[in-house]
C-alpha cells in the first residue's frame, strides 16, 4: 500500500490534500489542544496563526484526541524520532534534574527533589542548631 | 476567401521557413515558458522572484535559507532519478527517502503539545525552513530545541500541494 493512501484517507474524514493536511495537523497537535499563556505565545509563537488551527480543528479535521502516528504518512518519521527522544531523554548533569522533568517515568525526577529538598531542611535544621548551641554557651558565658 | 487566402499563406510561409530561423526562436520561448512555469509550481527555488523589503531585496516565496545547491550536489543527490514530484517534495522539505511505507507505528500522541514540550527538557521554536518541520535543532547544546513551521510557511507550502501532484504520489 502505498504510503499515501494509508491511514490518513481512511480514518479521516478530511478532503484536503495529504500534504498540507498533515502540516496542519501537526500544528494542532501542539497548539490545538493546549496553548502556553497568551505572553509566551504573542512573544515567542506570534507566527503561528491559532484562528487557522482553531478553524481546522473544528470544521475540517475529525477528533484531534484520535490521531495516530499512521495519519502522518509524510511526517511520521519525524514524529517517531520526537517520540523517540522524548521516551528516551534522561538527565546527564544535577542541575538538569532539578529544573527539567522528564517526559516519561518522572518519579525518580521528583525522588531527586524531595531527596534535594529534604536535606536541604536537614541542613538548616542542623545550622539552626548549632547556631543554638553557640548562642546558648555564649549566653551562659555572660 | 481573403482570410482562407491568409491562412495559407502563412501555413506555406511556416512550412517553408521552419528550418530556417523558425523552430529554433520557437524552441526556446517553449523552453523558456516551461521552465519558467516549473520554477513557480516549486516555488522558485531560483529565487528569481524579489520583493523590495527595508534594506534589501526579499524573495518572494522563499524566506527560508534553504541549501538546494547543496542538496544537488552530485555526492549529496538522491540516487533515485529526478523527477518533477521528487522535486516539489523537496521543495516542500521532504527527502525521498523519508516515506518509507510501513506498517502502523504505534505511539502515543497525547502528550505532543506545546504546553508539555515546554515543561520538560525540550524547548520550542518557529522555523521558516520546511526541511526543519518537527526536527531538533542540536546547534544549541543545552537544551534540544525542536522547530515547528510557522503559519506564513505553511500557508506558502500550500501552493505546492494545492498543484495536485504530491497526491497518492510514492517518491
Amino acid at each position: 500500500m502505498s504510503p499515501f493512501n494509508g491511514g490518513a484517507n481512511q480514518n479521516r474524514h478530511l478532503e484536503l490534500p495529504t500534504f498540507l493536511d498533515e502540516l496542519l495537523l501537526s500544528h494542532s497537535l501542539f497548539f490545538g489542544r493546549s496553548t502556553p499563556s497568551d505572553n509566551v505565545m504573542k512573544s515567542k509563537y506570534g507566527g503561528i496563526d491559532l484562528k487557522i488551527i482553531k478553524d481546522y480543528s473544528e470544521n475540517w479535521s475529525s477528533s484531534i484526541s484520535a490521531v495516530h502516528i499512521s495519519d502522518f504518512p509524510i511526517y511520521g518519521t519525524r514524529l517517531q524520532l520526537i517520540q523517540q527522544r522524548m521516551t528516551d531523554w534522561r538527565p546527564l548533569r544535577a542541575y538538569h534534574a532539578i529544573w527539567y522533568r522528564p517526559y516519561r517515568d518522572s518519579m525518580p525526577v521528583y525522588a531527586f527533589r524531595f531527596a534535594i529538598l529534604f536535606g536541604l531542611v536537614s541542613l538548616a535544621g542542623l545550622g539552626c542548631g548549632i547556631y543554638g548551641a553557640v548562642k546558648g554557651s555564649s549566653g551562659g558565658h555572660n | 476567401v481573403l482570410i482562407a487566402h491568409v491562412e495559407l499563406v502563412d501555413e506555406n510561409w511556416v512550412t517553408q521557413n521552419w528550418d530556417n530561423g523558425y523552430s529554433e526562436p520557437l524552441s526556446q520561448q517553449i523552453c523558456c515558458i516551461f521552465w519558467t512555469v516549473r520554477n513557480l509550481l516549486l516555488l522558485d527555488p531560483k529565487k528569481d522572484l524579489k520583493l523590495r523589503g527595508n534594506s534589501d531585496k526579499v524573495p518572494y516565496f522563499r524566506a527560508w535559507g534553504d541549501e538546494q545547491k547543496f542538496r544537488e550536489q552530485s555526492l549529496m543527490r538522491s540516487a533515485l532519478p529526478p523527477t518533477f514530484r521528487g522535486d516539489l517534495f523537496v521543495s516542500a522539505g521532504i527527502k525521498p527517502g523519508e516515506i518509507i511505507s510501513k506498517e502502523a507505528v504505534r505511539a502515543n500522541l497525547a502528550d505532543f503539545r506545546a504546553k508539555v514540550i515546554l515543561n520538560g527538557a525540550f524547548k520550542m521554536e518557529l522555523t521558516s525552513d520546511p526541511s526543519l518541520h518537527l526536527r531538533f535543532d542540536e546547534t544549541k547544546f543545552k537544551r534540544p530545541t525542536l522547530l515547528i513551521l510557522d503559519s506564513r510557511t505553511i500557508s506558502m507550502l500550500a501552493i505546492l500541494d494545492l498543484t495536485g501532484f504530491m497526491e497518492y504520489v510514492a517518491l
